[in-house]
């Protein structure tokens, strides 16, 4: 027994003297340069860990703290990559409450300590799986893409699918329904091209060549009952500047919006929704299913005329049972009152807020670098120009977590041309806080990554699909003809 | 190894060095340039867990410094000769016979003939560098079950280091072991199966590219932008070549080998059979002109102008690329509107190629718009060609990025694209140089490498659809009217397209003020010479040199009587077919 007590007293003696002691430090009141910038940004208490970087390499060290909780890096280059256990254990002790982070760092043999940071941990949790697409901002030509699923809680990411497989073709507009990852589509172009539409784990690959009118269905927008998936159908080209501060313009000659009826196979839509007058587009049920909003503006010649298509943000009603589209419109953004163009409406799951992108003109807002976010208080019908959320560069697309409080949206505010994810927080008050770059395991990700992500979707789980059996159908399968409703 | 041996192989080196030097060199050389290698740590050992991933790390950090000395040629014979002397020793296993070094030449020529396309990376023979060591490996241990148990450990090493070769590599160990006439020879099968199993389970569970796409046609593999199924297409095809060489080999060793003229009659008829093999697998017009061209990429990645004009002087270009580059080096001495005609041009795409959607095309275009001072088009090109660069991006595209960046003042892109530069050893000087310029606009306007080079202001419509080239390089002009090579491929390509209205304008506009105190470029003469027959006027506001005014008096007598000679043509092409008046009235747009 004494022999025991010696050796744990040992031992205590021995583990406190390893513990490190914090260098002795000049406390500095300037401001140093990190990458990603995570200071007072509020994140959900299931993200993978905030790992980031001084923009100028230096020895650092780094201090998480909660209460009792503390978790410290020591880094030669300034480079933070947080282990996973621990930052879950501080997620854990600190969720509805806040992080303190305090750095060292080592200039000229002379450490320093900078004023901590606060980040803030929500209580709501965000959907566990982001789905993009990572592409080159190429002009006109394609090369490698693919459709990733990444894992929040972690680092993971796993191809849904890449063009290596699917001979170099194009695939885009991935939509889910109602967030769910057992029910979503996706369309390939060129070759291989059509509208794949999983169902738990089946795929069904249509040809959405629908007459003269339609050649394929474009932007998709899920009903919540699954049933029903609104398209637009475009007519698009693309161009480019040769002086000016964006590079690209897209735009759209024609654009009608159509309704997919899912078990009959078949499109059908109304004269608000396909007149020759108006180019309608970008359409979006909304939660409850009962209406279908989307973003129209008056035809006008093209492309003389880019510069004034200014889209309005209309909504009309749908009954689902028969099938019956509203003819009295709406009007939620009046373009030529208000000045600007909307796009994307998208509309949290509780039905209260709905998010859409302004810029001065067009639809193809990612090649807009006056794009900015926009809410609307559906409830009080107040609008929200995000100061907080929105940057002097692009944000663009957009999607909610299925609990409301969370939005991804891509921004190109990182260097002006490579889009990336952002995740941001939203109370129950429609109050946002600070958005934050989606952490990377690797400190430089960002760095070397020559790849743009696109059409970032939150999603409640991992899609499983077979992707060997996917390919084949995409390859060899016989697509499904789908109809116009009489 | 033997001396002779040795110098079989030594003489091997030194011609696959030759051709290599004659044939491919400088399409090997700009394999350098599709290609975006990283070597950071976690990058690469990321990729090494992918199988295949260690080929593509070695070919990509081989390839990385082609462009330096003789790198390219050393490394591709060194690895050729490798696999050419190892086929040897496989078929002398089988059986020792002299004629076995022309047999082992066969695999080398077929894959030196693979290394002249642009379609064909490096990694596909660093794979079959390692599928003939561990091959050779294998029918050096004699204990059957050791070669088992070797079996199994070298296919897993192999699937991790190279890939779906292994699948080949099954049934080559197969076809040897049984070619050996070992008495359990069936019991290479079981690797061979395991080596097929390994490869169903890639291509069934793994988003990769199937090693079976290598079985369609080579046109097939030319049009997908990633070289790996061109890669699985030269694997499968070289495996038949060395299973036939096996056979024959073989079959062969059945045969008595101690006549002198059974000796002498199948080492000639291997030779012969070689012979045929040889010219029929020489490099084709294409394969010789896509090097051709290569070298006019690399001449002018140098800036080396006068190399570029040199090589026509002899010879006419004959494609619009060749006319594209010749023009970008006239224009560059400042004697496009004084020479281009002496090289007999072929319409307005002799300045500018259409694009065609290749890298190619995207690097020429992004070139020629850049040095004419026109930086949207030149990024716009630029960005497809690091688009289309096949290996994840192109060195060579984000420099002329980092330039265009500079000069937009996008100083955190520039950054980004300088960061990337950085890690690349070949190009981190040239990062570090340009480094110095970030978030500094008068650095970059002070900056010689950027004169000329600036973002027209913004202005509304300024999509290209809504614009013509010409109205383009017009307000370039208004920009900076010391812009020479605009000034020349403007009007060069009036001329070219005989738009004889537009050159008078864009003369009266600007030609006369903007070289002030010079002589016009002499088809600029010609060609008003041609505008004062209708418009005589013009020569009081434009002066031409009086040996030109002279010249054209003869040129408009002759012409007269070359209408009257049936080889009146000829003769005026003779005395006339470096003038503009010789291409606007004698030749077809």
């Amino acid at each position: 027994m004494r022999y025991l007590s010696c050796i744990l007293i040992l031992s205590v003696v021995f583990c406190s003297a390893c513990s490190r002691a914090l260098p002795h430090a000049v406390q500095t009141d300037e401001k140093i340069e990190l990458f990603p910038d995570y200071r007072g940004v509020t994140i959900p208490c299931n993200i993978a860990p905030l790992n980031f970087k001084l923009k100028t390499p230096a020895k650092a060290i780094l201090l998480l703290t909660h209460g009792d909780v503390q978790v410290r890096i020591d880094s030669e280059q300034g480079a933070f990559q947080i282990p996973q256990k621990k930052w879950k254990q501080l997620l854990v002790a600190s969720t509805g409450k806040t992080v303190e982070v305090e750095l060292y760092v080592c200039q000229k043999d002379q450490w320093l300590r900078y004023k901590p940071f606060q980040i803030f941990v929500a209580k709501e949790k965000i959907d566990p799986y982001l789905v993009y697409r990572r592409i080159a901002p190429g002009y006109r030509m394609w090369n490698e893409m693919g459709i990733y699923q990444r894992n929040l809680e972690d680092f993971t990411e796993t191809a849904f699918l890449t063009n290596k497989q699917t001979n170099n073709n194009c695939m885009n507009c991935h939509s889910f329904c109602m967030q769910s990852p057992d029910r979503m589509l996706f369309h390939q172009r060129m070759t291989h091209a059509g509208t794949y539409i999983l169902t738990d784990g089946k795929v069904e690959k249509l040809d959405t060549k629908v007459g003269e009118k339609i050649s394929a269905l474009v932007y998709p927008y899920w009903h919540s009952s699954g049933r029903f998936v609104a398209f637009s159908t475009n007519d698009t080209k693309q161009d480019f500047h040769l002086w000016d501060e964006n590079r690209i313009e897209v735009f759209d000659s024609k654009s009608d919006v159509v309704v997919y009826d899912v078990e009959k196979q078949e499109v059908f839509t109304s004269q608000v929704l396909s007149s020759e007058d108006n180019l309608e587009t970008f359409p979006t049920f909304s939660p409850d299913g009962k209406s279908l909003y989307y973003c129209s503006a008056p035809t006008k010649q093209m492309p003389e005329s880019y510069k004034e298509i200014k889209y309005n943000l209309l909504r009309i009603s749908f009954d689902e049972k028969t099938r019956a589209l509203g003819t009295k419109v709406d009007t939620i953004y009046a373009a030529e009152r208000e000045g600007r163009s909307a796009k994307f409406p998208r509309i949290s799951p509780d039905g209260r807020y709905l998010m859409y992108t302004l810029s001065d003109y067009g639809n193809f807002s990612i090649w807009h670098k006056n794009a900015d976010l926009c809410l609307i208080d559906l409830e009080m019908l107040q609008t929200d120009y995000l100061e907080k959320v929105n940057s002097g560069d692009v944000e663009s697309y957009h999607s909610w977590s299925s609990n409301s409080r969370w939005i991804v949206f891509s921004s190109r505010r990182g260097d002006g041309l490579y889009t990336r994810p952002y995740l941001v927080y939203m109370n129950e008050q429609g109050k946002m806080g600070q958005p934050f770059l989606l952490p990377q395991e690797d400190t430089d990700y960002y760095d070397f990554s020559l790849f743009s992500f696109n059409i970032p979707e939150l999603v409640k789980g991992k899609v499983e699909v077979d992707t060997y059996k996917l390919i084949e159908l995409s390859k060899y399968g016989k697509p499904h003809t789908i109809q116009m409703a009489n | 190894m033997k001396g002779k041996t040795l110098l079989f192989w030594s003489l091997v080196f030194v011609a696959l060095c030759f051709f290599f030097k004659t044939f491919a060199f400088y399409t090997l050389q700009r394999q350098e340039e599709v290609q975006l290698f990283l070597p950071i740590g976690s990058a690469l050992v990321a990729k090494l867990w992918i199988p295949g991933g260690f080929c593509s790390i070695v070919g990509q950090a081989l390839v990385q410094y082609y462009p330096y000395g003789m790198t390219v040629l050393f490394v591709n014979a060194l690895f050729l000769c490798l696999i050419g002397f190892l086929s040897f020793l496989l078929f002398q296993k089988i059986a020792s016979r002299s004629y076995n070094l022309i047999l082992a030449l066969f695999p080398v020529w077929a894959l030196a003939k693979v290394h002249v396309s642009p379609f064909y990376v490096l990694d596909g023979t660093v794979g079959i560098a390692l599928l003939f060591l561990f091959l050779y490996g294998y029918v050096l241990i004699r204990q059957e079950r050791l070669q088992v148990l070797y079996g199994v450990v070298s296919t897993c090493l192999l699937y991790l280091l190279a890939g779906q070769i292994v699948a080949l590599y099954g049934l080559l160990l197969f076809t040897v072991t049984f070619m050996l006439g070992q008495k359990r020879w069936y019991y290479s099968l079981g690797v061979c199966a395991f080596d097929l199993l390994l490869t169903f389970i890639t291509i069934r569970f793994a988003i990769n590219i199937p090693l079976t796409d290598g079985i369609y046609s080579e046109r097939y593999q030319e049009s997908q932008l990633q070289p790996d199924s061109y890669i699985y297409y030269v694997w499968i095809r070289f495996t038949a070549l060395v299973f036939f060489l096996l056979l024959v080999c073989f079959v062969l060793k059945s045969f008595s080998w101690d006549k002198r003229w059974t000796k002498i009659g199948i080492t000639f008829f291997f030779s012969l059979l070689f012979s045929f093999f040889f010219f029929f697998n020489l490099p084709d017009q294409e394969e010789i002109l896509n090097n051709e061209m290569d070298e006019l990429v690399c001449l002018e990645r140098q800036q080396d102008w006068e190399a570029i004009i040199r090589k026509y002087e002899n010879k006419r270009p004959s494609n619009y690329i060749q006319l594209n580059y010749l023009s970008m080096a006239l224009a560059q001495k400042e004697v496009l509107g004084d020479s281009l005609f002496h090289f007999e041009p072929k319409g307005p795409q002799s300045l500018l190629t259409s694009w065609d959607r290749t890298y190619y095309t995207s690097a020429l275009l992004s070139d020629i718009h850049y040095h004419i001072g026109d930086i949207s088009l030149s990024e716009s090109y630029a960005m497809e060609g690091l688009t289309l660069a096949k290996r994840g991006g192109s060195p060579r595209m984000l420099q002329r990025l980092v330039e265009i960046c500079l000069i937009r003042e996008e100083w955190d892109l520039a950054a980004k694209y300088l960061h990337i530069l950085h890690q690349l050893p070949t190009y981190r000087s040239w990062a570090e140089e340009y480094q110095s310029c970030l978030y500094k606009p008068e650095s970059v306007r002070q900056n010689s490498a950027f004169a000329n080079k600036k973002l027209l202001k913004s202005q509304p419509n300024s999509l290209l659809c809504l614009l013509t080239i010409d109205r383009l390089w017009m307000e370039l002009l208004s920009a900076s009217e010391n812009n020479r090579m605009v000034i020349e491929y403007l009007g060069c390509s009036y001329l070219l397209s005989k738009e004889m209205d537009s050159f008078k304008n864009f003369l009266l506009a600007h030609g006369k003020e903007t070289l002030k105190g010079q002589w016009l470029p002499v088809h600029f003469q010609e060609a008003v010479l041609v505008l004062a027959t209708s418009d005589p006027a013009i020569l009081q506001s434009i002066s031409v040199r009086p040996e030109i005014v002279d010249r054209f008096k003869q040129f408009q007598q002759d012409i007269r009587q070359a209408q009257r000679d049936s080889n009146g043509l000829a003769q005026l092409h003779r005395k006339y077919g470096h003038t503009f008046w010789f291409y606007y009235y004698c030749r077809n747009k």
